[in-house]
């Protein structure tokens, strides 16, 4: 990457936790994130190290593969296995189902592909005859390309089976839970390089919480914070602007006029959550043509979301940490996971387990 | 001869041990790999074994390794399976702190292969062990059936012979890391050339065979310095400096800004997710040095073409013990662990 | 419901690339053709589509991309800008712990 983008120098940083330190709350602040990339970066830099012991930083609901209900992932399963080719961003892979992962799926015979992109999904299904599936997960910034592919003269052998969840009902529903003490929020900056900054404040307008749009770099993080703690010493509960030079306040016109003329919001559930109001997204009447579960006639056996004696709910929902759980690091591994939040790459177990996070150095 | 033939395919008759055997190792194999030896019975004698003149002298180790290969592709940016085989057996010996003196290589092909590969990979093999000076005494050939085995194999078995043979375990306390160049080279460039990635860089392998850069080191009174070795090949850095510090009992710690990495590396890893410090490197070696020497060891590494990156990068600690530390370049600090297995099926 | 361990490794590259559903690591424009870019990331180059991008994008430009789609052009002085913004911050809030100080 270019270092006009590589924002880590240590001098910086020094400066940045100098600020955090003069900033630091009298009382414990709980700062929630929603972005599996925002805890890589943070647990991967040890950014850890730079907050006060009063502060502590959560991952909530922000890995969509662990958000995933097992319901859609035992859909695409049927569905390869009454012979679609099923195509999926590699993340998904190894996630269970109720039963079976997609991989597990593969290994019994399904097409089952990996894409980097939704554009392979269209390039596939234009080389073959057979019927193709594309799962389409993601929050707001993986959704505008599923809407390309569906205004992009989409070939009539492909359909999406439409898996999209929306950040700021998020943000409500996990203030909205009894003990969850959230104190500020860190928003996500890719995210929020879609939908901009308004939201926010239009979701979070009944609840008092500060809110700062963060970036990626280890200093973008460090910054995001510092604005926090700001916020709070002063008082103030507002959406800010950390991350201007990828995120504008009304956000990518473009990319939200794809959503808008693609898709409509839906109650949908979230894995380990519940359903949450419009939080998640379906195709307009005009591309329910290419809606997968209207061309699979499918009956699927009730879901079992949550194993029991995971803790998954309740680090999904930033009211637990991977090491709360009895299972981390013990019976539960990447090597052999039993919840989401262990198998997806971006799950705040898979995570800590990897970076070593669960003590900041 | 039947290999003349564009487009000529081995098949089982020439693992038989009969005519079309013999056509092969009199056509291929001996004329590149058979260059005569002080041996008495060497590759050309093609014998059921070779000797190699008792080279013990008053105090000295004879080291052993072994190693199969099985990359895909087969041939790739910088280097081909056969550079891989005699670059990888030659890099175990000398991280053994051992000179290569002796090297065997046995191939499993699968039927149909084709004769000019089979040569591409002989000559890689050659030209390797010739720039080191150690020759191939004697080997195997077996021929598959088609879809028993994918495309070729190759087995390896180096001897080396050290004055005292240096361990990947015998690490103090105030040691410092020294890496001999870039990281994560060779992992990376073979996903970038993975077809399904759609991507274009000059990015190649580091594949190189590393004696010639630690014998000037390794051979001098300084040598004992060296208090261990290893070469991050599978798993990469973090699964070498991993395996060291269980073995040791001690902390490594790394300062992440001394690690020296390829602009093409990091962008690969921004753009793929995979670190590179879990990534193979096929030309490279880990040393723990002693903290008084280790300037001048560095001073020597940087003299051959291969060491010119080297750098130290870390010092062995007892904070956390059998566990590496890495202080991130903003002023973090974590776990470096131990990778959960190779991101890069089938690599070396 | 444990994972079952068939292919793993395959498994571990797919689960490993395109981890992060955020990752968007800047990219140069080499070339444009119609609504594709060639973007070259420290010298590794590929293709991203532009359609799911506001702003106009030249040769130069860089452009965050995921999924193979921009979502973002940037520039240097977007850069510069970040810069400025962190240590202003730094500042202000150094002297102000100053001035307390010497209150």
């Amino acid at each position: 990457m270019s270092s006009s983008f590589h924002f880590s120098d240590p001098k910086r940083g020094r400066a940045l936790a100098d600020a955090i330190q003069i900033l630091a709350p009298p009382d414990p602040l709980k700062i929630v994130h929603v972005c599996g990339t925002h805890e890589m970066a943070i647990t991967r830099n040890g950014l850890r190290r730079f907050l006060p012991k009063q502060v502590a930083l959560l991952e909530g609901p922000g890995c969509p593969v662990c958000v995933t209900p097992a319901r859609d992932i035992d859909t695409a399963i049927a569905m390869a296995e009454a012979g679609a080719t099923l195509c999926t961003y590699g993340d998904m892979i190894s996630v269970p189902g109720s039963q079976l992962s997609l991989d597990n799926a593969r290994a019994q015979g399904c097409d089952i592909r990996t894409v980097l992109s939704a554009a392979d999904a269209t390039a596939i299904a234009r080389e073959t005859d057979n019927e193709v599936v594309f799962f389409a997960v993601g929050f707001e910034t993986t959704a505008p390309m599923t809407a390309v592919l569906a205004l992009d003269s989409p070939p009539p052998n492909l359909s999406i089976l439409v898996s999209h969840k929306l950040i700021p009902p998020a943000l409500v529903a996990l203030l909205d839970l009894p003990d969850n003490r959230i104190g500020a929020y860190l928003a996500p900056g890719h995210v929020s390089t879609i939908i901009g900054i308004d939201p926010y404040e239009t979701w979070l307008e009944n609840h008092s919480v500060p809110v700062v749009v963060g970036g990626f770099e280890p200093l973008d993080i460090l910054y995001a914070i510092a604005l926090i703690l700001r916020q709070h010493r002063d008082g103030i509960a507002k959406v800010e602007n950390g991350y201007p030079r990828a995120v504008d306040p009304e956000g990518s016109p473009t990319a939200l006029g794809l959503l808008e003329e693609v898709f409509e919001t839906a109650d949908v559930r979230w894995r380990g959550i519940g359903t949450i109001p419009s939080s998640g997204l379906q195709l307009r009447p005009p591309f329910k043509h290419l809606d997968a579960l209207a061309r699979f006639d499918l009956t699927l056996p009730d879901e079992q979301d949550v194993i029991p004696g995971c803790r998954c709910p309740d680090i999904l929902t930033a009211r637990a940490v991977p090491s709360d759980c009895p299972l981390f690091a013990k019976r539960c591994t990447p090597l052999s996971p039993i919840g989401p939040c262990m198998v997806g790459a971006e799950g705040a177990c898979s995570i800590w387990f990897r970076y070593g996070g669960e003590r900041p150095l | 001869m039947t290999s003349d033939k564009k487009g000529a395919r081995i098949t089982q008759l020439h693992g038989a041990g009969g005519e079309l055997m013999g056509e092969l190792l009199d056509r291929l194999i001996l004329p590149k790999l058979g260059r005569a030896t002080a041996e008495r019975i060497g590759l050309r004698a093609l014998d059921d074994g070779a000797t190699i003149a008792c080279p013990f002298t008053a105090e000295g180790e004879l080291v052993l390794t072994t190693d199969s290969h099985v990359v895909k592709p087969t041939f790739f940016p910088g280097g081909d399976i056969g550079l891989l085989a005699a670059a990888g057996t030659i890099n175990d010996l000398a991280v053994m702190g051992a000179r290569p003196i002796a090297l065997t290589l046995a191939a499993i092909i699968e039927e149909g292969f084709l004769f000019v590969d089979l040569e591409r990979i002989i000559d890689s093999f050659a030209s390797a062990i010739e720039s080191v000076g150690v020759s191939v005494i004697c080997g195997d050939t077996k021929v598959m059936p088609a879809g028993d085995v994918d495309g070729i194999l190759l087995n390896t078995t180096g001897v080396g012979i050290a004055r005292h043979a240096v361990s990947d375990a015998g690490l103090c306390p105030g040691d410092r890391v020294v890496l001999t160049g870039t990281i994560g080279d060779h992992g990376m460039a073979l996903l970038a050339a993975r077809e399904e990635f759609n991507l274009s860089t000059r990015l190649q392998s580091d594949v190189a065979p590393v004696w010639p850069m630690l014998a000037p080191l390794l051979e001098s009174p300084s040598g004992d310095a060296v208090h261990a070795m290893k070469d991050p090949t599978r798993g990469g850095l973090a699964a070498a400096l991993n395996e060291m510090a269980r073995k040791s009992g001690t902390c490594i710690e790394i300062d992440e800004s001394s690690i020296p990495i390829r602009e093409p590396v990091l962008g690969l890893s921004e753009l793929l997710g995979i670190s590179p410090f879990e990534v193979a490197n096929e030309g490279k070696a880990i040393l723990i040095i002693a903290p008084e020497t280790v300037d001048d060891a560095l001073r020597t590494l940087r003299a051959h073409p291969l060491g010119t990156d080297a750098a130290i990068v870390g010092t062995v600690t007892e904070a956390y013990p059998k566990r590496v530390i890495l202080d991130t370049e903003v002023g973090g600090r974590r776990f470096l662990d131990m990778p959960l297995g190779d991101p890069v099926p089938r690599i070396c | 419901m444990r994972l079952h361990d068939t292919g793993y490794q395959t498994t571990l590259i797919s689960s490993k690339i395109r981890i992060t559903m955020c990752l968007a690591a800047p990219a140069r424009v080499i070339s444009i053709a119609d609504t594709v870019a060639t973007v070259d990331y420290g010298g590794v180059e590929t293709q991203c589509r532009l359609e799911t991008l506001t702003e106009k994008v030249s040769v130069g430009d860089y452009l965050l991309v995921h999924t193979g789609f921009a979502i973002r052009r940037l520039s240097p002085k977007d850069g510069e800008e970040t810069l400025r913004l962190f240590d202003e911050l730094s500042a202000s809030l150094g002297k102000a712990e100053g001035e307390t100080k010497a209150a």
